[in-house]
């Protein structure tokens, strides 16, 4: 009401237009279930070149005079779609949208942001609150040889992922580097505490599976990554490769070798429940000594890192996002464990995986890590796949899906607790 | 007053500050603050901030202070609301708060 006090006392009519501007706004959140609302939404983002994820939880606008001048969602820890009116850029909307996001996200009981964005826009953020998490422009800084290295990092600039609050990510990493050096030095299991003040960990592997179920496909994997990290020395320089004489076949991964960290996806966007995933993981790797299950966390393939896996984007989109969930592998999860290698399974079905694996050649040798790209395990010539499980689960094939998974998923499947995912998997027809 | 979740108070708008405070698993006071005013007002803020901690007995917490030039008396309200929620007191004594 701080203009109409202005008008009558006559002000100068640029202060008023000026101090009207800033109180003529409204906020309204949208219904998104309805379609007149929906589409009233994805015209404006359209004219700024943006669409409507289709994971989008909450969407708020900015109105004036009826008309919409700014946007911006949230979709589970994840602030994205937002846009403004470029006629009223300077009038700190976006202050405004990601304030109202904020709010709305913490009412719902989530503190920790993520925001997607361009390059350019960065600075705003960063104003706001938001610390970097990584930046396709730190490919080039991190590269300790720098020579032919541009290639990468000009073709990926201009995307960013920030987070709020900033600097979580440094605080995430201490937990899977604690429980590390715990089984690395072979240390009783149950003492958890300072231990990763100790020595640097040794060199290791890593492998990031969603395991939406775990099967014999995904056990070979597993298997090869063991049997060729215990086949390394634990520390570098203490048994130099190859010394130790032929490694036997079937030789048993003890716990002299490299560990390997095995990232089981968290985001709750497959069709078999996280807690589930992630036990049948632990349950089906038991008895390989130097396999370490973690929780992939909000940054491993996550709906902040690479929504792609869980949206359709096109070719240009999910391959920016890919580029950026594998630098922050490289750049923040990989020093800190000391991941030396990465090995992952080759990918016949799934065009989205196949190009996340075609990008993690090109970017993680930047880094100093090793990509080992492993032939599917065949069952009756074809490749075992979890999409092959779900499918035959589908088709209620059950003797065929017994030949594909190991005993302990064969068990929660066939179990009273699976029937709830069953029906689900028979009625929903989608990529995970 | 202990924390036990992360309070929230304010917004980003123009003379408001957005206050966030959360437990610090190291037991001590850490103020991050943004302000567009760092330059001319930022020791100022950090006094005003540490001040009233001390006055809620506050020793244990990370405090977010997003900054867009508010004045104390709006800095103190929204602290101390960030302050009550963090520590799941829904009913404020008002007459003791300054």
């Amino acid at each position: 009401m701080i203009f109409c006090f202005a008008l009558s006392l006559g002000a100068d009519r640029v202060t008023i237009e000026k101090t009207m501007s800033i109180y003529d706004f409204e906020f309204n959140s949208v219904q998104l279930d309805l379609f007149s609302e929906r589409r009233l939404v994805e015209n404006f983002l359209s004219t700024r070149q943006l669409k409507l994820d289709p994971d989008v939880e909450y969407t708020c606008v900015l109105k004036t005079g009826g008309k919409i001048v700014g946007t911006g969602s949230l979709a589970g820890n994840v602030l994205k779609c937002i846009a403004v009116d470029a006629a009223y850029q300077g009038e700190t909307l976006t202050n405004k949208i990601v304030t109202e996001l904020e709010l709305e996200a913490y009412h719902r009981g989530i503190e920790h942001l993520f925001l997607f964005t361009k390059s350019e826009n960065r600075t705003v953020f960063q104003s706001l609150g938001f610390g970097l998490v990584a930046s396709a422009g730190t490919l080039t800084a991190g590269t300790p040889a720098g020579g032919n290295t541009s290639a990468g990092a000009a073709e990926t600039a201009g995307v960013v992922l920030l987070e709020k609050p900033e600097g979580q990510i440094d605080l995430w990493l201490k937990e899977p580097a604690a429980s590390a050096s715990c089984r690395g030095e072979g240390a009783d299991l149950a003492t958890t505490g300072p231990a990763a003040d100790s020595a640097a960990p040794g060199p290791s592997t890593a492998l990031v599976m969603n395991c939406n179920p775990f099967t014999l496909g995904h056990r070979y994997l597993v298997e090869q990554a063991a049997l060729r990290a215990a086949r390394q020395p634990s520390r570098q320089g203490e048994v130099p490769g190859g010394l130790r004489g032929d490694p036997t076949p079937g030789e048993t991964p003890g716990e002299e070798g490299h560990v390997v960290h095995l990232f089981v996806v968290s985001a709750e966007r497959s069709l078999f429940p996280e807690d589930v995933r992630f036990r049948l993981v632990q349950q089906g790797t038991e008895d390989l000594k130097n396999v370490i299950v973690h929780h992939g966390g909000p940054y491993i393939i996550s709906g902040a890192t690479f929504p792609s896996y869980f949206l359709r984007d096109s070719k240009e989109v999910t391959t920016a996002h890919a580029r950026l969930d594998l630098q922050i592998f490289g750049e923040k999860i990989a020093p800190a464990l000391n991941i030396r290698r990465r090995m992952v399974g080759e990918e016949p079905y799934c065009p989205v995986t196949a190009a996340y694996n075609r990008e993690m050649q090109h970017i993680l040798p930047h880094y100093g890590i090793e990509v080992e790209e492993i032939p599917r395990l065949l069952h009756g010539g074809a490749a075992i796949s979890a999409s092959k499980v779900r499918e035959l689960i589908r088709e209620e094939k059950w003797e065929e899906i017994e030949h594909l998974v190991p005993a302990s998923t064969w068990n929660y499947l066939t179990s009273a607790e699976a029937t709830a995912v069953i029906e689900r998997i028979r009625r929903e027809k989608r990529r995970h | 007053m202990e924390l036990i979740r992360t309070g929230k108070a304010g917004t980003l708008e123009s003379s408001d500050v957005l206050i966030s405070v959360r437990t610090n698993p190291e037991n001590t006071v850490e103020i991050k603050l943004k302000s567009i005013v760092e330059k001319r007002f930022g020791t100022h803020i950090r006094e005003l901030v540490q001040h009233i901690l001390k006055e809620m007995q506050v020793s244990s917490a990370i405090v977010d202070v997003d900054d867009r030039s508010a004045l104390d008396c709006v800095i103190r309200a929204r602290l101390q609301t960030a302050l009550y929620r963090a520590a799941g007191i829904q009913k404020y004594p008002w007459e003791e708060l300054q």
